[in-house]
């Protein structure tokens, strides 16, 4: 149980953390968005 | 000379937490022992910055607000700290701290731990050594000091919705800049988001018993919280709230948990801790009036553990809770009384239609720019509603209430009215809170541990925000310590790994490792990149503040160089060219911080000026001569018309009633300054 568990938290926490870095749609861009278009990232 | 006045103030900043945390020992001491030297410097320091905070308002009532006087109730402590030795025992207690901190670089895990704490200190630092530029400060903060000092009195100021708000913080301001320590008031609030960061550490090696890295962990998780950066960049209270409630909730801790058993470390039941429980409670809702929550919720806990926990019947924990409200109603009580004595209403302007209140009417209640008016769809005087914000902002139930952890995290902006608050709540929260909190089901945690507890405290926080002032994220950031810590403890459950230190007491013991080891290393590298990205982000924000740190520009050179320009500008030509005795209607937005007259605000209390939109103009300018105003600033001149309070041909450049007198006739600028006729 707690292998699925995990197995299923990894992906949400990489979907989490792709979406929240690299989604258009997200607006939380002002943490990350100096750096990531310092390194054209985005 | 900028770079060592800087200097200076950071000094001054030292020694104010020192001389504080001195005093406050006097009391601390009586009412816990075997406290560890950092849990003496943070309870003792929020206990004197506290007392000092009322000391001021004290001064302030009897009209006694002036240097002299001020610096008489700092020498005053100093002599008390001499007399008693407190002040020698907290310079020991700050030498016993510091010389644990090379430990903290021992090992590489803690090493980078706590180089990101540091990072993201010295990046907060830059930026609240800046002139503020912001709206709180410039509008309320820093201006009701400024004002107060103006006056030499805490004079009510009922022209503003938050003139009765308790002002705790503000105090401490006003304290700074009695002395012309504009930055040290920016300094004052960063260093209690520094301090918030060491009670969540002192929190986690005491409560959770946590080893360092643990207890590191959760601190940078907390500290790199881009809220929680942002906020310790400027001249606001928020933090002062933050410090408070997590040194009282650590307080019911040591409180309700005596750590029977660990003699090693002296520690035993604290005699007098519920006292303290409620003196910190107590100076939390001095800093801001949402302490009223965690002050419910510890009220609610106390009466847990005695009824339930400890199986002490219900008149004992009928007696708890209302020891634990008498101080805390005692170490409050101030700020209540004071609002009542100059409005009729404790909370004013809040709860008009139940407690009434001055310069409000039925309907102004409901048009008041806050919160509540966001949440429940009100509308500007004009019929125009207000912008949809925080949970208001989603499109349905489901959207708005079950997916909030989403949208708070993704869309901040939303949450908050001012772009810069949009910095949110990291993705850290969300990625692993749900996580822990399963892998808790799963694994039946213990729900009487103490890290069930600290749950149990930001759970219940959380409902309260959500019910009452879910239109904006930074009234959960008294939350975020306790969140800090829960999302530490799912980072060490999906890595397999013990958090707690020895075996004694422990809730959590060696778990078995079962789990993937690419699991761990992916949480592991993704809280790093977390954490390391918000000091990192943190440093590249405030590079334009670095010239002025160290000395290197002036308080116009750097205002001048931002998007504060133009407003800043027209204050300055203002206190350059109005007369010393004139008095300033501002407007839609004008800030009074950087005026150096006296003023007030236009809209902010419906009933202070009124509404003559549709009634004759010459029915206002009568008013503003009763009010003794000379000269109008009005920021946001296409703000105007929704708030109601002009006529249509008021204000114009050389009209029947005022002529325009900044900036000069056709040039544009969005601060207006006129005259009145």
């Amino acid at each position: 149980m707690a292998q699925v568990v995990a197995v299923l938290g990894l992906l949400w926490i990489v979907y989490v953390f792709g979406y929240y870095l690299f989604a258009p749609a997200s607006e939380s861009t002002p943490l990350v968005s100096p750096l990531l278009r310092l390194l054209g990232l985005r | 000379m900028l770079l060592l006045n800087n200097i200076f103030d950071l000094l001054l900043l030292t020694a104010l937490w020192l001389l504080a945390a001195a005093n406050g020992l006097l009391l601390v001491r009586r009412l816990a022992v075997g406290l560890t030297a950092l849990e003496r410097l943070l309870f003792g320091a929020a206990v004197g910055l506290g007392g000092i905070s009322l000391g001021v308002l004290l001064l302030g009532s009897l009209h006694l607000l002036n240097p002299t006087a001020l610096l008489a109730l700092i020498g005053l402590l100093l002599l008390l700290s001499l007399l008693t030795n407190s002040l020698v025992a907290t310079l020991r207690d700050m030498w016993a701290v510091i010389g644990r901190l090379p430990a903290l670089f021992s090992q590489p895990v803690t090493a980078g731990l706590a180089a990101a704490i540091l990072l993201a200190a010295a990046a907060t630092l830059v930026g609240a050594m800046a002139p503020p530029t912001d709206w709180d400060p410039l509008i309320y903060h820093l201006a009701f000091p400024k004002s107060y000092l103006r006056a030499g009195a805490t004079l009510p100021i009922l022209f503003d919705h938050r003139g009765m708000l308790p002002q705790a913080g503000e105090m401490l301001f006003t304290l700074a800049l009695a002395f012309g320590r504009q930055t040290l008031t920016g300094l004052l609030h960063w260093s209690m988001g520094l301090a918030s960061a060491a009670a969540v550490f002192a929190l986690c090696r005491r409560h959770l018993r946590a080893g360092l890295r643990f207890s590191l962990l959760a601190t940078a998780i907390f500290y790199t919280t881009p809220l929680v950066l942002m906020q310790s960049i400027t001249a606001n209270i928020d933090l002062n709230l933050v410090f408070y409630d997590t040194m009282a909730f650590f307080a019911f801790c040591l409180w309700a948990r005596p750590l029977a058993g660990s003699a090693a470390e002296g520690v035993s039941r604290l005699d007098g801790g519920l006292v303290l429980v409620g003196v910190l409670a107590g100076l939390a809702y001095g800093c801001k009036q949402t302490a009223i929550f965690s002050g419910a919720i510890l009220a609610l806990l106390i009466g847990w553990q005695v009824l339930v926990v400890e199986r002490r019947g219900g008149g004992q924990a009928g007696r708890a809770v209302a020891g634990f409200v008498a101080v805390a109603g005692l170490l409050a009580v101030a700020w209540p009384l004071r609002a009542w004595l100059a409005s009729g209403n404790p909370v004013w302007p809040w709860l008009y239609n139940v407690l009434g209140g001055a310069y409000w009417a039925a309907i102004d209640a409901s048009l008041q720019n806050n919160g509540f008016s966001v949440l429940y769809g009100m509308r500007y005087p004009n019929g125009t509603a207000f912008d949809a914000q925080g949970i208001a902002a989603g499109q349905n139930l489901l959207n708005s209430y079950l997916v909030w952890p989403w949208n708070a995290t993704m869309y901040p902006a939303r949450f908050n009215s001012v772009a810069k608050w949009a910095y949110g709540l990291g993705p850290l929260y969300l990625a692993l809170l749900p996580l822990g909190g399963l892998l808790g089901l799963v694994r039946r945690v213990n729900l009487r541990s103490p890290l069930a507890l600290v749950g149990l405290y930001a759970g219940l926080y959380l409902t309260a925000w959500l019910l009452f002032l879910a239109h904006m994220s930074r009234f959960f950031i008294s939350a975020l310590p306790e969140l800090a810590i829960l999302v530490a403890a799912a980072v060490y459950a999906l890595m397999g790994r013990a958090w707690v230190e020895g075996e004694q007491g422990s809730s959590v013991k060696k778990q078995r490792s079962g789990l993937p080891t690419v699991v761990g290393l992916v949480v592991a590298g993704l809280v790093g990149l977390a954490v390391g990205l918000g000091a990192a982000d943190e440093a590249f924000y405030v590079r334009a503040a670095l010239p002025h740190a160290l000395g290197q520009q002036t308080e116009a050179e750097y205002i001048s160089t931002g998007s504060y320009a133009g407003p800043y500008a027209a204050i300055q030509w203002a206190n350059a060219n109005l007369p010393a005795t004139a008095k300033v209607l501002m407007g839609w937005g004008a800030h009074a911080y950087y005026l150096d007259r006296d003023y007030l605000y236009a809209e902010h209390v419906p009933g202070y000026v009124g509404r003559y939109a549709n009634r004759p103009a010459s029915d206002l300018r009568q008013r503003l001569r009763d009010l003794g105003i000379s000269h109008i600033v009005i920021a946001n001149p296409q703000e105007v018309a929704r708030r109601g309070v002009f006529p249509s041909n008021f204000l114009a450049d050389d009209g029947l009633y005022t002529t325009r007198i900044y900036p000069a006739a056709g040039v544009e600028g969005t601060w207006r300054i006129y005259m009145l006729k």
